[in-house]
């Protein structure tokens, strides 16, 4: 199995390296269009490497699939080409963030029916699975409402004039950076979103993107949700997303590793469910570990998709839970919606 | 020169728990004061431990030049763990990755970095590794130095990407150059193991790994990581004993001593805010 990885910023090195143990170093290449990244992946790190994805294509024969980590703007025309090319694509997030070209993504995938993934890797997180079991069980009882939120202290001071992180319109901004992640969870969790109630968000370091933002939204089965997002909180280490949870038969919070629940007095619920939903979230075992479970997970589906046999070493992962095209475009939509009701569009 | 059997970690100075993010926050915000730390210290210095394992996170900056001045906790041996993965990564999204070696290499005397680029450039990475060991240790100078270790974000990326030459190179610039114990922490113990003594070729070399009764990140397995522990071709450091509290703490605790009995395990790195769980845990560890 040969991959191709598109982009050599800190996602692509992160998924060559994982991709190098899973398939071997002389069946990964890398495709980056700056001469000192190719450099540095060729002579100091052991790669090969290649100027365009054309060139790489004639040079390394067929891949088996791709993975495209570059900067939003190029995501279209490369998952473009990998279709065109018959080749599965991995892609990391957001899709677009355009949503027209995201539609027409997903249009023209499904008419070629060329396998894709989306790098929502958050879904691979022991805890949020857990969370998504207790909801789609009805266990716990309907959901009444909940409270997403991600914090973190990625952006305390004010960026450097002309950085694309410091302005929406290049896509960057708490939405764009922290939005994906927790936009895809509560649509994994909880089901797509029907429309956006009311957003608030300000600015605190940055004059030409948001760091902060709040929505309140509704989706499709009623469930009323509250999403909050802050790239600038001080006391914070590392991000770190919590949800809420009322549900009719208990109060849950859950975050990256951890699910504390308190039941309510008159839950109908069995002591044997309730030893289930309690007993302490294990991550799940990988093949090889480098930055997190989640990462190596999202990989080794990727894998599974472009051999067509599963590659997950620990047979307690469950199917289902990659993201596809229409699960990032949903993203994309979401996103755009907030984006206008908040002024930033 | 070899570690003690109880060496004392620092997760909880850096606000890491696994198992509950909204602790982890509290503990990060405790010990933004150096005076918390150096209060923790002083309870595990009390209780025997002479061996604290840290990462170069500029919060030690303040305490060590507290020890330092006050000559605080003689006999008392630092092993830092480098490079503090965080500070990089943020900045690998902004530089990229040849900027952001060259403007960390730059912290230093700026003609060090002539022999390092020409090293670099002719396919000889010591003085590169060499120079960036020594940028991330410069916080411990004057203090008793017993080991250096190779973080997981670090070593196991080198692992990841089989580049067995930076290994080597960082072994022999700590046990040469530094005249201390080159260890490497590792999430694939199994791996690292294989690598380390059969590709590398190195003599029982320290390695800190997961070893837990809950196999919590133990990969690829956790009966493959116990076999590999107990093959002893390594010298073996157990962390993360109590999976962060998701076991019965004494159970735990149990299961690691066992393996300290067999010979499988040398030291058992672990960390406390608690003076008195600091004082159970090394009692119980190195009787």
């Amino acid at each position: 199995m040969k991959i191709l990885v598109i982009g050599g910023g800190k996602m692509g090195m992160s998924h060559l390296a994982l991709l190098t143990q899973y398939v071997g170093k002389a069946n990964v290449a890398l495709c980056d269009s700056k001469r000192s990244t190719r450099w540095m992946f060729r002579w100091l790190l052991g790669y090969k490497v290649y100027p365009t994805v054309d060139i790489a294509l004639a040079r390394m024969g067929r891949p088996s699939g791709v993975l495209i980590a570059t900067p939003t703007p190029s995501h279209a025309t490369l998952a473009n080409w990998a279709i065109e090319h018959q080749l599965p694509f991995f892609i990391e997030k957001p899709l677009t963030l355009d949503v027209k070209r995201s539609t027409d993504l997903v249009k023209k995938a499904a008419d070629a029916n060329v396998p894709a993934q989306v790098g929502f890797v958050l879904r691979y997180v022991a805890s949020f699975q857990r969370l998504r079991e207790m909801v789609s069980s009805g266990a716990l009882g309907p959901v009444k409402t909940y409270t997403a939120s991600m914090r973190g202290n990625f952006m305390m001071e004010p960026p450097e004039p002309g950085n694309w992180q410091g302005i929406f319109s290049r896509g960057g901004g708490c939405l764009n950076e922290y939005g994906p992640h927790i936009i895809d969870l509560c649509h994994f969790i909880f089901g797509e979103v029907d429309r956006i109630d009311s957003v608030e968000a300000a600015k605190v370091v940055c004059s030409q993107a948001d760091d902060r933002v709040s929505v309140n939204w509704t989706h499709r089965d009623s469930t009323q949700g509250r999403l909050e997002a802050d790239w600038c909180d001080a006391s914070k280490r590392k991000s770190t997303i919590e949800f809420l949870v009322s549900f009719a038969y208990a109060e849950v919070r859950v975050d990256n590793s951890a699910i504390e629940i308190k039941w309510s007095n008159d839950a109908p619920v069995t002591a044997e469910q309730r030893a289930r939903f309690e007993t302490p979230v294990k991550p799940f075992n990988v093949g090889f570990y480098l930055r997190g479970e989640e990462f190596s997970l999202e990989l080794e589906e990727f894998l599974s998709i472009c051999s067509g046999q599963r590659q997950h070493i620990d047979g307690e992962v469950p199917d289902g839970i990659a993201a596809g095209l229409k699960d990032g475009w949903e993203v994309d939509r979401v996103i755009d919606e907030i984006a206008r009701k908040a002024g930033l569009k | 020169m070899s570690f003690g059997k109880a060496i004392f970690g620092d997760n909880q100075f850096l606000g890491v728990n696994h198992a509950n993010q909204a602790k982890a926050g509290e503990l990060y915000e405790r010990f933004k004061r150096p005076d918390a730390i150096l209060e923790v210290l002083a309870a595990a210095y009390d209780a025997g431990v002479r061996d604290f394992m840290f990462t170069t996170h500029d919060r030690y900056e303040p305490v060590f030049d507290e020890i330092r001045r006050s000559k605080l906790f003689p006999g008392m041996h630092y092993s830092p763990c480098l490079p503090y993965a965080h500070k990089y990564w943020y900045q690998l999204s902004n530089k990229g990755v040849a900027a952001l070696l060259a403007s960390t290499v730059l912290q230093v005397n700026p003609l060090r970095i002539v022999p390092a680029s020409i090293g670099v450039l002719t396919g000889r990475t010591r003085s590169l590794t060499h120079l960036l060991t020594e940028i991330e240790v410069l916080m411990c100078k004057g203090l008793p130095i017993r080991g250096v270790f190779l973080q997981n974000a670090a070593f196991d990326l080198l692992l990841a990407m089989n580049l067995t030459g930076f290994i080597e190179d960082f072994h022999k610039v700590v046990s040469h150059r530094l005249g201390a114990l080159p260890g490497f922490i590792t999430m694939n113990h199994p791996k690292a193991r294989k690598v380390l003594c059969s590709q590398i070729g190195l003599d029982r070399p320290w390695v800190c790994a997961n070893l837990n009764q809950a196999g919590f990140r133990m990969n690829p397995s956790q009966t493959l990581c116990e076999e590999s522990f107990g093959s002893r071709q390594t010298r073996n450091i157990a962390m993360s004993i109590f999976s962060s509290g998701t076991l019965d703490p004494s159970k735990a605790l149990d299961y690691v001593v066992s393996h300290m009995r067999s010979g499988a395990v040398d030291s058992v790195l672990f960390g406390s805010s608690s003076r008195e769980n600091i004082q159970a845990n090394y009692t119980k560890i190195t009787a």
